[in-house]
């Protein structure tokens, strides 16, 4: 299922290219994960996923493709007032992508988009053993703003809606939802 | 005119609207995965668990989504609401027109079909040789179980000496002179007067064994008194435990107000109550006894709807309950006890297996079976209580039966001794004579969870606490995950303390823990009071009915 999806995602961007593609790009990242599903929050707390990126587009329409990966520690959640500990480890591994719509203002460019996220999961008990793992895709909304630093560097910041439903549910909720507000950072290489 | 038109229509409106809505009675068949989970997901009002299928009361949007979830749904009777229905068993076509003469009747199950009337009161309506269980008029869904039933599972149970030789004492005579004394009474068919003399009978009885033994009066149908008589041994480690012996005592026959004899139904089954209330009242027990004479049996199992209603409202902790019904008749020998369980009452039938192979020489066949409702341990079950009934066939072979020629002469005592003393040892089983030279039983079991949640599953923690004896060296913990049987050993060495905490459990299967005490000599005591850590239900507010989401809601477990 992974070999399938990444190979998607690189013929989604090789096609786009081969359309009119004018020019490409990286991006490094890294952002935190605020306003996430109470139960997750209680948990994990806030996250801080890193990520990076390629960009390609024609004219104002830019599409990214991507690679996020985010690891936490919690403890497990005590229901009933217990005094145990269960030390917890979450990883989840995140393929965005998006399409944007970009306009420049001298230097500065904003974009809004959305697309569709693949997010693979991974919950460890760490001291038991017992492992959840599964994979599920999910929506992405997008805003993001930047800066041309020079004609190959650029600085920008971006705010994403990215819920990551898990299709599980829990003692806690009908469903899991590992995402949530994310809040982000990062440069922009343009080749 | 035209607003009082208007006004018209919207008072017609509101009157038909504010009509009671039909809910149906429906029989929801068997055979989908975790349709119990289901009908738990919907809240289904389930008043009767069959072989085959439930009934139950639903409307018309419930049991629409329950045929959307492919489940076989058929209507029995359109508008439920006030009326009396009644489960009757009929094997005769000609039986079979005289009730459809008389009221409405739909198959349930074959030989099993569903009666109510519209009009006039059903308990004359129907013949009163018609097995016959009016249908609870409460939802038994929080007590339906889906227990696994696994072959060959080791009981984790040992040869208790006293229960050895509790069961040799039965006497034959005894068996014989209870029967004799209650077929002397002509009749027994509850309203008559000679039916209460049996009743003070079976009271003086008791009390002549020693034991408090008291009359529990009730009515049913239009006003009939009559009496349960029920007497007690009370426990000495956890009195509020509460094993129960029991039989019927009335009788019927086609002459029924002047001669209905019933020596296998069911003088047998009073005779072994009398004669185990006899024997055990000499020892003293871990838990209570109560020894139960129902009334009103024969008419629709009034006296023990009466008294399990009661018990439930007084959340009583009924551990068993051994209902003994025709064990007397010998259609071919070797005769074997049959013992019939619904599937919650599972471990009953697999215990008292291996306590007929431990102390009696007769053979049980054990049969899971809760379309078997026509006698005292069916309003046991619809109150969630675990009860078997032991009979000497579950498809009624005596050719006397509900007639004036069951007497004691048709009776075979070589089979109705062993049968006295299966019911006697299952009951010695579950009620734990205390034991001289052992250590004594811990009391006051109890079980706290706590739940601990990661974002997807869940463990939980149960800690146990006992009291402490001052003859114990140490304590022994045992868990199960099936009620009463299959224990297996926590500890690797006796634990000092009266506590344990059982770590990191699985949070959706119920387990079950008992305790024993370990004297210094190594010798282990009875098992203490079994408790329960139930499986967790999800945390959050259920879906409204309706919205089809009820997949996710359980796909948790």
């Amino acid at each position: 299922m992974r070999r399938t999806t990444l190979l998607a995602v690189i013929c989604f961007i090789l096609g786009a290219d081969s359309l009119r593609g004018t020019d490409w790009g990286f991006s490094a990242g890294a952002s935190m994960c605020l306003l996430r599903q109470k139960e997750v929050q209680d948990v994990y707390g806030i996250g801080y996923p890193i990520g990076i990126q390629a960009w390609t587009g024609w004219k104002n329409v830019r599409i990214s493709a991507g690679l996020e990966y985010l690891s936490e520690s919690g403890r497990a959640l005590p229901l009933d007032g217990g005094q145990d500990d269960f030390p917890l480890k979450l990883k989840v591994t995140s393929i965005p992508v998006a399409v944007y719509y970009q306009t420049w203002i001298r230097d500065v460019f904003l974009a809004a988009g959305g697309g569709v996220s693949y997010s693979m999961y991974k919950e460890k008990w760490e001291g038991l053993g017992m492992v959840v793992k599964g994979q599920k895709w999910g929506p992405v909304l997008a805003l993001l703003g930047g800066y041309r630093l020079n004609p190959s560097w650029s600085v920008f910041g971006n705010v994403r809606y990215e819920p990551m439903p898990t299709g599980k549910s829990s003692l806690l909720v009908p469903e899991v939802k590992l995402g949530g507000l994310k809040i982000g950072a990062g440069v922009l290489f343009s080749l | 005119m035209k607003p009082f038109r208007l006004l018209l229509v919207f008072f017609l409106a509101f009157y038909l609207f504010s009509l009671p809505r039909p809910l149906p009675l429906a029989k929801i068949s068997k055979g989908t995965p975790d349709l119990v989970d289901i009908l738990k997901g919907y809240q289904i009002d389930v008043l009767q668990e069959l072989e085959t299928c439930f009934l139950a009361r639903a409307n018309r949007n419930e049991l629409g989504l329950l045929r959307r979830r492919g489940i076989s749904v058929s209507v029995l009777d359109r508008d439920s609401l006030g009326k009396e229905h009644f489960l009757v068993r009929v094997v005769s076509p000609a039986r079979l027109n005289v009730l459809t003469g008389r009221g409405h009747v739909q198959q349930v199950e074959p030989d099993l079909f569903l009666f109510w009337a519209d009009s006039g009161d059903p308990l004359t309506l129907l013949p009163p040789d018609v097995e016959r269980k009016p249908l609870p008029r409460f939802s038994i869904l929080p007590f339906l179980r889906t227990h696994p039933h696994p072959a060959g599972l080791p009981l984790g149970l040992q040869v208790n000496d006293v229960i050895a030789t509790i069961v040799g004492e039965v006497s034959r005579a005894n068996l014989r002179s209870h029967v004799q004394s209650l077929q002397s009474f002509q009749t027994r068919y509850a309203s008559t007067d000679n039916c209460e003399l049996a009743g003070q009978f079976i009271l003086n009885r008791f009390q002549s064994y020693g034991l408090e033994a008291w009359f529990q009066p009730f009515t049913f149908g239009q006003g009939i008194s009559t009496r349960n008589i029920v007497a007690e041994i009370r426990g000495r480690t956890d009195p509020e435990e509460i094993v129960i012996i029991c039989a019927h005592y009335d009788s019927t026959s086609s002459e029924r107000t002047v001669h209905a004899p019933g020596a296998d139904d069911d003088a047998s089954g009073v005779a072994a109550v009398l004669e185990a209330a006899r024997i055990l009242a000499r020892y003293p027990l871990d838990f209570t006894v109560r020894f139960i004479a129902f009334s009103a049996e024969e008419w629709g199992l009034y006296g023990s709807r009466y008294y399990s209603n009661g018990a439930r409202a007084s959340s009583e902790r009924v551990v068993g309950v051994v209902n003994l019904d025709m064990i007397s008749y010998a259609d071919n020998m070797p005769e074997d006890l049959d013992i019939v369980v619904n599937p919650a009452s599972w471990w009953m039938a697999e215990r008292t297996g291996w306590v007929a192979d431990a102390y009696t020489g007769l053979t049980v066949r054990k049969s899971i079976n809760p379309s078997f409702v026509y006698s005292d341990h069916s309003p046991f079950w619809d109150r969630g209580y675990s009860a078997f009934c032991g009979i000497e066939d579950e498809d009624v072979n005596n050719p006397y039966y509900h007639t004036p020629g069951d007497t004691i002469d048709t009776l075979n005592f070589d089979f109705f001794e062993e049968a006295a003393k299966t019911a006697l040892a299952a009951l010695s089983d579950l009620a734990q004579p205390v034991r001289s030279g052992y250590p004594g039983t811990p009391a006051g079991l109890m079980a706290e969870s706590t739940t601990y949640a990661s974002a997807f599953t869940a463990v939980k923690n149960v800690s146990l606490t006992w009291q402490a004896g001052s003859d114990a060296a140490g304590y022994n913990v045992y868990r199960s995950t099936l009620p009463h049987l299959g224990y297996t050993k926590l500890n690797t060495s006796p634990l000092a303390a009266a506590n344990f905490t059982d770590r990191a459990l699985k949070t959706d299967t119920a387990y079950y823990y008992v305790v024993t005490a370990v004297g210094s000599g190594g010798v282990e005591s009875n098992f203490s009071r079994e408790v329960e850590s139930p499986a967790e239900l999800p945390r959050y507010e259920q879906p409204e009915l309706g919205r089809d989401t009820f997949p996710t809601i359980w796909r948790w477990r």
